[in-house]
């Protein structure tokens, strides 16, 4: 199992070097220039416009600048904003924990509701609940999210008045105000997740509770939610925990249109931000975070999974 | 000299001639019902966009107005009529020759961090404004600040200035606003401010960077004894608090207005003014002056360049039909051929025998005489704008009928504003803004703007601006303002393409006595909460 784990941990870091090539690449080949953001209507003479290009480094040839970032940005040293003057690293830090605390609850919620849901599908398959429950999963994974986040602010927040429309508020400002504004984002992110956990779920279980060894622990005379809970769902688990962990890596990415639905200051919103205004140094570095979550989360994963089945270990 | 009392009822004199429309005075009583206004409570306000920096002085940038206009104050402030009067001013005298002007200012103002206003301060304010100011570039001919006493400054010019000065430093798209003199000087580079502290009756507490800017009352503001009016006057602090909530969605805006989770919202749809005229607990403002959607041209390379070319196109244009696509309920625009605000004094139909909407013979005529061979020609646009794009389309299908090539190309709005410098990138884009002044449109006609390869300038309209700069009488000043328009008019500078209205909506509860919130940027000065 160790040796695993080192030998997924040193995949990582081609990983991230590749990652990080494709950050620079990408946004140097987005047309616009900080420069442009920063002037907006102004008129400004071209020698004002080389002055600030100058300032910001941008006047080096593309590669110089690359070799210049890449050292630095691998320590987390993504430099200043341009545009709110301050490092990015602090700005990411502020932000981080408003999308981690999005993703995390949707995700909690996406177990809770998309497991239980799954296994009741599987178990009565055919049934109503597995009618309804498909119906649930069709729908939560065909409906847009930032649709979805809207309908739901105009259901609990215009109309029944229980929640508020958008906004954040930090933990300071009291536990209620801060989760009241979570709530409708967290049902928005969460949805189509949860249809695709309890679909994962639904076929899996089918297709453990046909197996023998289930069949044997049933001819043992254990009970139902033993046989359930502790043999088929333990071994179904493997599969969907691979789909945990593609939704919250879904879910980070599915963070950045909520966030700005629901106006949170997060990591989503601070990348769209920064893309409209050429904030490299932010776009790079948020996007970077984001990458970054994700991929440790697969790498958790990983090791889960090869933790629950063994064959993965030794490469089987 | 022409003493206060001149220049002021110099002022009075085209106020007299400007006048609101009803509609835009518009805010009935309401259920509240109360007259007298109550002191306290914190006004929540969902504004539809982030403050890209807190330097006012830097920047045209659109919300620091609705956010900053509370903090600071300048020599001047805007009023009603969209000209401006005395603020931190308490006299303004200019010389018979109007090369040297004098501002006495008013005793006792204090800054937000406890210090007096002093002379030295408005000679360092300027002085950086003149430097980072996107419209400082307007004090070119300014050769000296004086500061006499320490209530006294004089601006010295190098040739007449008319009291185009006035507006130039209180029109608040980039206000000369004052500070203390050690942050104006500490405070060297363009968008950075070492603190925010200014004089006006809210002062700055903090910003959190996309999420909220809170503003607190001032105590110890120091009000003029005037009457209140619009930004200047008496302005009365009603509100403890003043919250500018980040949000950029106009649906989740629209939600938490009606949620009752903002009190007011700015930049709303003018889709939703029927709805949120019809509910109960809310009031849709209409807010003017009239916004012209205009069309920009590369004069100096490429088919616009071509003056015939350019007829051609000022001859299809339709705005009636353009602005039928742009908006959704028809009286929130207006079809009129001048291009000073439909509530400016200055609006005039001079030029306008040039001015015949969608007259597809009379282009088809200059194209002829262009020799136009069908080659196409681009009108750029934001891809985030939908006035743009609603704009453009409608101007495709005109050109069709006179047998213009017209394309549209869609840009981000770095890439935009990048390209409408770019001689061989561009040929037309639209843009729109107010202009109540003829000596405001300087700016975008004098050969710099967007860029100096593709700007229009010609000497006929660089001598109306002169004169202009130089004129304070405002009979003389209308005549310019004709001349001017009737030139634009004939070289094409840039075509008018309609005047469109915003939209703003308050919760029935704000109470806005003096009616600010339909005119122009956020002015919260005398609103207050009345309580249910």
């Amino acid at each position: 199992m160790l040796t695993y784990a080192i030998r997924r941990v040193l995949a990582f870091v081609p990983t991230i070097f590749i990652t990080l090539t494709l950050i620079f690449v990408v946004t140097r080949l987005v047309p616009g220039s900080p420069v442009w953001a920063l002037i907006g209507n102004q008129s400004v003479d071209a020698a004002r416009m080389e002055e600030i290009t100058r300032q910001l480094g941008l006047d080096r040839p593309i590669l110089e600048q690359y070799l210049e970032w890449l050292p630095r940005v691998v320590t987390g040293d993504f430099g200043q904003s341009i545009f709110f003057g301050r490092p990015v690293a602090e700005i990411i830090l502020e932000r981080m924990p408003i999308t981690f605390a999005l993703t995390l609850l949707a995700m909690i919620v996406t177990i809770a509701v998309g497991i239980p849901l799954g296994i009741l599908a599987a178990i009565r398959r055919g049934g109503f609940l597995d009618y309804i429950g498909n119906i649930f999963s069709s729908l939560g994974m065909a409906l847009p999210s930032f649709w979805l986040g809207f309908m739901l602010i105009l259901i609990f927040a215009v109309e029944l008045q229980w929640l508020p429309a958008s906004g954040y508020r930090p933990l300071e400002f009291g536990f209620w105000p801060w989760l009241s504004r979570m709530i409708l984002p967290v049902i928005a992110l969460s949805l189509a997740q949860i249809g695709l956990i309890a679909r994962m779920t639904r076929s899996t279980m089918i297709e453990v509770l046909g197996m023998d060894y289930v069949t044997m622990a049933r001819a043992k005379g254990l009970r139902e939610h033993v046989v359930i809970l502790k043999h088929a769902l333990k071994n179904a688990m493997i599969q969907i925990i691979t789909v945990i962990g593609l939704t919250f890596a879904l879910g980070l990415g599915g963070s950045v249109i909520i966030e700005n639905v629901f106006a949170l200051p997060g990591l989503g919103q601070l990348i769209t931000t920064a893309a409209i205004r050429r904030d490299y140094p932010t776009l790079e570095g948020g996007i970077f975070y984001l990458t970054l979550v994700a991929l440790v989360t697969n790498l958790i994963v990983d090791l889960a999974y090869a933790y629950f089945n063994p064959r993965v270990r030794y490469g089987k | 000299m022409i003493r206060r009392r001149t220049f002021l009822s110099s002022l009075l004199g085209s106020a007299a001639a400007l006048s609101m429309p009803p509609m835009l005075g518009g805010l009935t009583q309401n259920a509240y019902g109360a007259t007298e206004p109550v002191k306290g409570g914190t006004l929540n306000v969902g504004l539809h966009i982030p403050l890209p920096t807190l330097d006012w002085q830097s920047t045209v940038g659109h919300p620091l107005p609705h956010v900053m206009g509370h903090v600071f104050e300048g020599l001047t402030g805007q009023v009603k009529d969209l000209n401006v009067e005395p603020e931190l001013a308490e006299t303004i005298e200019a010389a018979a020759d109007g090369k040297t002007w004098t501002f006495k200012l008013r005793s006792g103002v204090k800054f937000h961090n406890g210090k007096t206003l002093e002379a030295a301060d408005v000679k360092a304010s300027l002085e950086r404004w003149r430097k980072v100011g996107p419209k400082g570039s307007g004090l070119e001919t300014l050769s000296a600040i004086e500061v006499p006493s320490a209530d006294t400054v004089v601006m010295k010019f190098n040739s007449a200035m008319g009291r185009y000065l006035l507006l130039l430093l209180g029109s608040d798209e980039n206000k000369a606003v004052i500070m203390p003199q050690e942050i104006a000087d500490a405070s060297t580079t363009p968008g950075k401010l070492t603190e925010v502290v200014g004089t006006g009756p809210y002062r700055f507490v903090e910003y959190k960077e996309d999420q909220y800017a809170k503003l607190q009352r001032f105590e110890e503001y120091v009000a003029r004894s005037d009457a209140p009016n619009y930004q200047t006057g008496k302005k009365l602090a009603h509100l403890d608090e003043i919250i500018f909530w980040i949000v950029p969605e106009s649906s989740t805006r629209i939600a938490g207005l009606e949620s009752g989770e903002y009190d007011v919202i700015t930049e709303v749809p003018d889709s939703e003014a029927a709805r949120l005229a019809g509910n109960a607990e809310l009031d849709a403002i209409k807010n003017g002056p009239g916004v012209l959607n205009y069309m920009m041209f590369n004069h100096k390379k490429g088919p616009t360049s071509d003056l015939n070319i350019r007829k051609a196109i000022q001859s299809m244009i339709d705005p009636k039909e353009i602005s039928s696509v742009v908006v959704s309920d028809p009286s929130f625009a207006l079809t009129n051929p001048s291009i000073y605000a439909p509530e400016s004094a200055y609006n005039t139909d001079a030029g306008s025998d040039l001015y015949k909407p969608g007259d597809v013979a009379k282009a088809k005529e200059y194209l002829a005489a262009a020799g136009y061979k069908g080659e196409p020609i681009s009108i750029q646009v934001i891809s985030t704008s939908d006035t743009q794009k609603r704009v453009a389309v409608a101007l495709v299908e005109q050109a069709k009928r006179a047998g213009l090539n017209l394309v549209i190309n869609s840009y981000d709005l770095n890439t935009w504003v990048a390209k409408r410098r770019d001689p061989n990138a561009l040929n037309i884009y639209t843009s729109s803004g107010y202009w109540v002044d003829p000596s405001l449109w300087n700016g975008e006609f004098n050969g710099t703007f967007p860029s100096p390869e593709v700007g229009f300038i010609s000497p006929e309209t660089q001598e109306i601006f002169a004169k202009l700069a130089a004129e304070t009488e405002f009979a003389k000043r209308k005549a310019l303002g004709e001349d001017l328009q009737r030139s634009f008019y004939q070289q094409v500078a840039m075509a008018n393409l309609g005047y469109i209205y915003r939209l703003v909506a308050k919760r029935k509860k704000v109470m806005d006595p003096d009616g600010n919130l339909a005119l122009g940027n956020l002015t919260l000065h005398g609103v207050w909460i009345e309580k249910s």
